[in-house]
């Protein structure tokens, strides 16, 4: 988090817009969940500094131009020694092997959700849980591939009969497993494991048994990046290797370990270079896999696995089923895909969108007409006067933000929009809540909101959440048009939002492009970038890195590519630091 | 799962062949767990303490004694422990005390109550009270039991708080991140006791697969460990360790355990999801923990009824329902009706007296389970005590009053004597002190000789009953 007392480089005059201080000066104060400095932050919110001086977020020009964030001296390039995750594993399996046993998923560990991704690497204590899964993984695998069914196309030797197979084997999957070509120290190792199982009845155990060694090493569980050290950079900067270069693309784009043409590619020094590096990244994004596997970001910056637990009543909502969830999901991820890698593209539109994607099972959400083809998949045009708008009122966001509670419900609507859209995460105060009076007859969900906001400790956060959250009130449970609130009474989705500069609106539709157009959007999207390719939050080290990324954005109209090319030239992506520093993470 | 009495022949037997193994060598050194000599008339029982966290708060009003000392009067939230009365001591007066760090308040509490330390935004900052026993009286390689009956709620976002998952399911804590808990019961079973019985002869030649490639991944760990920068290097120290655990863990499988292998639980027995809090999950947990409490392979550990911040909506109300109208619920009218989650109940419920009525249900199941680990304890006796006399409960939950939100005056209950330093049989006023005065209580209750844990301040001698 920026303040003005330890950078500023930024010319005030051309800070975008004096009004816009006091709102800053609150995130800076409580209200937002910046990472960088834990422990030192309140987490009480804070009235407003009427005269505070900010920056960070707040340092757009008034023009819309490229912020003037300056790089820090020198910049971060922290980077965490990364474990893989979940889906990283099965991705990884699948590479090496061909495949992966079914139950594999359901053996590993899950993986924390930072931020709503689930590839962060700040919190990993390796437990003894974690440890004893990654046992039970790497033998569900490893008797998977000595399945004679198969064994013989993954194996590709005897080793029954070939005294060399078991080392053929590990030194031939061990380079897809460890991201490089083993060392010879490491291959007579992998070999002196297998032998264990030498007088075993079934020759197939011993290689079992290095399958499992392999999959158990710190090398594949985790993504070592030693780095080398090169003068251009000074001793602040250690540059990756051709090898870890191909894994930090692979695993950005397929999460998953490098291919074997790819470990060719760094082998060939192809990725040694900022320009290497963009060409191959061009080339990976041209791909239906990568475009497949880049969803994750989506399902992570929009926090999409909250529709897992999604559970409308069943009485009211008998129309809510695990198709419909899954439907839901495909909306927001379709709309994602078609902002994403469209050409003209416009990522602005996951806020102001005038149309979605739609089967058979969402159409009575919208009003829209079935086909009676329940899988046909077909864009669909929100009628004139409609207040839907992006991914802001699909269904999907909508039910995932409800609670069983109107005003819980009004609130999380607001917060979700705020913490995704613009790295506004709003805390509650710890404790002594003071409880809401009881309702009375005739009062509605907004009526009772009215309460967070007349005291002033409150209305710091409920000032721009609720009013917020009220602009979505007028959808159900599973995201249909509804006319009245949880309490029967009309909804009004009118409102402003002074804390954000965001004046008045009758609904979701007029309120979207004043998002749209807010400064903190552009940031936030690199941020959220960030997050994902980092597996961290990002701190004030990581400004260059994610200001090259908004600058691509801004100059793009908002092009995901664009974004996604900053990203893998920037300093962040192809150097470390040198790692002598504790950091305490552990 | 067979209730299983120690033989203190087969104990003497268990621990006689692993005299040469580390583990057990430490054991018998003195550290506590067989004091001097094994003979068995002069064996000390190991202390162990455990925590046990319910979610959600509770009535205040229906919790804490009018008046405190040893003729208390027990509130109707507690009287499923009403015939354990004796081994209980009821705790008022103990804050959490965490105004600085991360966190809501469900997130706060679950990730404090046990640390006395501050939360970051993704870890603690401290060791939870059954991670600080190991490190304080544990053997290298001693691991310690972590149980957990949901999975983690994935992905928060809503209802402002801090993103991470393990804040709000996880309890056991070291420095920098949470001590994952075990939430599938036959997982926890083959790591206590193996998938096979120690005298199959595939299982033993499978021990001696896993003891080589451990060897090669500690190796391993160790030769690349000296490439890496500090930070790096500390990480991959995490994963040696449990590559140190797991090779005590194969040792102590291959020697006949020290009391009768209790019957591996399967998916049919359990009845339910292996990732959903319900009864009888619960109790096949707490069967568990129990017997490794008395086969003396687990000293120290968490268990997790619950999350705070679940909304596992129709789930925890219908179970809920289903005990109260068996009856399995003690102490409640059985004609209230469950109408709320728990989460909401603690949150949102329409009105604050409608929210009490439905939290204080839920305690009373709470404690009713908290009531049959207890009794469970108890069933295993340990020369003239039970495992409960030698062992230290610490219950609570992430919130004191829900309807606040609050964590001053959180709910505390001790059941178990801590091998008699601990009489138990009333009712403490703590007098507004921090969580880590009460942690640092029962560390030293145990044997440890810290002086500081978390937010301590000092002890609370009246729970030792001075």
């Amino acid at each position: 988090m920026h303040t003005s007392a330890d950078s500023s480089p930024v010319d005030r005059g051309r800070l975008w817009a004096a009004k816009s201080l006091s709102f800053f000066a609150l995130l800076a104060a409580g209200c937002t969940g910046v990472i960088s400095d834990p422990g030192a932050r309140p987490n009480t919110p804070v009235v407003p500094n009427r005269d505070g001086a900010v920056v960070g977020d707040a340092a757009i020009p008034a023009d819309g131009s490229t912020p003037s964030t300056p790089c820090p001296e020198p910049p971060s390039l922290h980077a965490y020694l990364r474990r893989l995750s979940r889906i990283e594993y099965v991705n990884s399996t699948r590479v090496l092997f061909g495949g992966a046993p079914t139950t594999l998923t359901g053996v590993l560990p899950t993986d924390s959700e930072v931020n709503g991704f689930d590839n962060n690497a700040e919190s990993t204590v390796f437990g003894r849980t974690r440890a004893e899964q990654y046992r039970d993984a790497a033998r569900a695998v490893a008797d998977w591939v000595i399945d004679p069914a198969r064994r013989d196309a993954i194996v590709r030797c005897n080793p029954a009969t070939d005294a060399m197979c078991v080392r053929s084997y590990v030194t031939r999957v061990g380079r897809l497993a460890f991201r490089r070509p083993l060392e010879a120290g490491e291959i007579d190792a992998l070999v002196a494991v297998a032998a264990v199982a030498n007088d075993d009845p079934n020759p197939y155990v011993r290689i079992r048994v290095a399958t499992q060694a392999m999959l158990r090493s710190p090398s594949f569980l985790f993504r070592m990046e030693p780095g080398m050290a090169v003068a251009d950079h000074g001793p602040m900067a250690v540059k990756l290797s051709s090898y870890e270069m191909a894994s930090r693309l692979s695993f950005l784009f397929l999460r998953s370990t490098p291919t074997s043409a790819l470990l060719d590619a760094a082998q060939s020094g192809a990725l040694d270079t900022a320009d290497g590096v963009a060409a191959q990244a061009e080339m990976m994004m041209a791909s239906p896999e990568v475009r497949a596997s880049m969803r994750e970001f989506f399902v992570g910056w929009l926090r999409l696995n909250k529709l897992a637990s999604v559970r409308p009543n069943a009485m009211r909502f008998p129309q809510f089923n695990e198709t419909m969830r899954s439907a839901m999901r495909e909306e927001t991820l379709r709309l994602a895909d078609d902002l994403a890698w469209r050409d003209g593209g416009d990522l602005r539109d996951l806020l102001t969108a005038r149309y979605t994607f739609i089967n058979d099972t969402l159409a009575p959400l919208y009003g829209a007409p079935t086909t009676g083809r329940a899988d046909e998949w077909r864009r669909f045009d929100f009628p004139a006067g409609s207040q839907r708008t992006g991914v802001l009122t699909q269904p999907g966001v909508l039910a995932m933000n409800t609670a069983d509670h109107g005003v819980l419900t009004i609130i999380r609507r607001g917060v979700w929009a705020l913490d995704v859209f613009m790295c506004d995460v709003v805390r509650l105060p710890p404790g002594m809540i003071p409880a809401l009076p009881p309702p009375m007859p005739g009062q509605s969900d907004r009526d009772l909101l009215a309460y967070h906001r007349r005291e002033p400790a409150c209305a710091a956060c409920h000032d721009r959440m609720d009013p917020m959250g009220l602009a979505f009130s007028g959808y159900d449970d599973v995201g249909a048009v509804t006319m009245t609130d949880s309490r029967g009474l009309p909804v009004n989705t009118a409102g402003s939002i002074d804390q954000l500069m965001i004046g008045m609106y009758s609904g979701p539709a007029e309120l979207a492009p004043q998002l749209r157009a807010h400064p903190a959007v552009s940031r936030c999207m690199a941020k959220q970038m960030f997050r994902y390719a980092f597996g961290r939050s990002e701190g004030d080290g990581d400004n260059c890195a994610v200001s090259a990324m908004e600058r691509a954005l801004r100059e793009s109209n908002f092009s995901f590519r664009s974004m996604v090319r900053a990203l893998v030239r920037s300093d962040a992506f192809r150097y470390r630091a040198p790692s002598p520093e504790s950091t305490g993470g552990m | 799962m067979k209730s299983t009495r120690l033989n203190r022949r087969t104990l003497l037997r268990g621990a006689g062949i692993a005299v040469a193994l580390p583990v057990l060598d430490a054991m018998l050194d003195g550290k506590g767990l067989f004091h001097g000599t094994a003979h068995a008339q002069t064996r000390t029982p190991p202390k162990r303490l455990f925590t046990w966290f319910f979610p959600g708060g509770v009535d205040p009003g229906d919790w804490y004694p009018d008046t405190y000392g040893t003729g208390y009067v027990m509130k109707p939230s507690l009287t499923p422990l009403a015939m354990n009365r004796a081994h209980v001591t009821v705790l008022g007066g103990v804050n959490l005390n965490m105004n600085t760090g991360d966190g809501d308040g469900h997130g706060k509490g679950t990730g404090c109550f046990s640390t006395g330390a501050p939360l970051t935004p993704t870890a603690s900052t401290g060791h939870s009270i059954d991670q600080a026993a190991r490190v304080d009286l544990g053997m290298m390689g001693e691991s310690t039991l972590n149980l957990a009956l949901e999975g983690k709620p994935c992905c928060f976002t809503a209802g402002g708080v801090s993103n991470v998952a393990d804040v709000y399911g996880e309890i056991s804590w070291q420095p920098g991140g949470a001590v994952v808990a075990q939430r599938d019961p036959v997982m926890v079973f083959d790591s206590l006791f193996g998938s096979l019985p120690p005298t199959d002869p595939a299982a033993a030649r499978e021990r001696r697969y896993e003891t080589t490639i451990l060897g090669y991944v500690r190796a391993d760990i160790t030769r690349l460990q000296a490439r890496l920068g500090a930070s790096d290097r500390q990480r991959l120290e995490a994963y040696l360790t449990t590559i140190r655990e797991l090779e005590q863990q194969i040792m102590m499988m291959a020697m006949e355990p020290a009391c009768t292998r209790p019957d591996r639980p399967t998916s049919a027995v359990m009845g339910v999801e292996s990732n959903r809090y319900t009864t009888a999950k619960a109790k096949i947990m707490m069967d568990l923990m129990a017997v490794a409490a008395a086969c003396n392979l687990r000293r120290f550990g968490s268990f997790m009824l619950g999350n705070g911040s679940n909304n596992s909506g129709c789930a925890s109300r219908r179970i809920l329902a289903d005990e109260i109208a068996g009856g399995r619920v003690t102490g409640r009218d059985r004609a209230t009706a469950v109408e709320l989650d728990e989460h909401t109940a603690a949150h949102d419920g329409d009105t604050p007296v409608r929210r009490y009525d439905q939290i204080r249900l839920y305690k009373s199941y709470h404690m009713t389970l908290l009531n049959y680990f207890a009794e469970k304890l108890k069933s295993f006796s340990e020369g003239t005590s039970t495992v409960l006399d030698n062992t230290i409960i610490m219950a609570g939950s992430e919130l004191a009053d829900p309807v606040a939100h609050s964590h001053n005056n959180l709910p505390f209950v001790l059941v178990g004597h801590a091998g008699g330093a601990i009489p138990g049989g009333r009712a403490v006023q703590c007098g507004n002190v921090p969580v880590g005065n009460l942690l640092l209580t029962l560390l030293q209750a145990i044997g440890s000789t810290r002086t500081r844990i978390g937010n301590s301040t000092g002890t609370i001698p009246a729970i030792l009953g001075r």
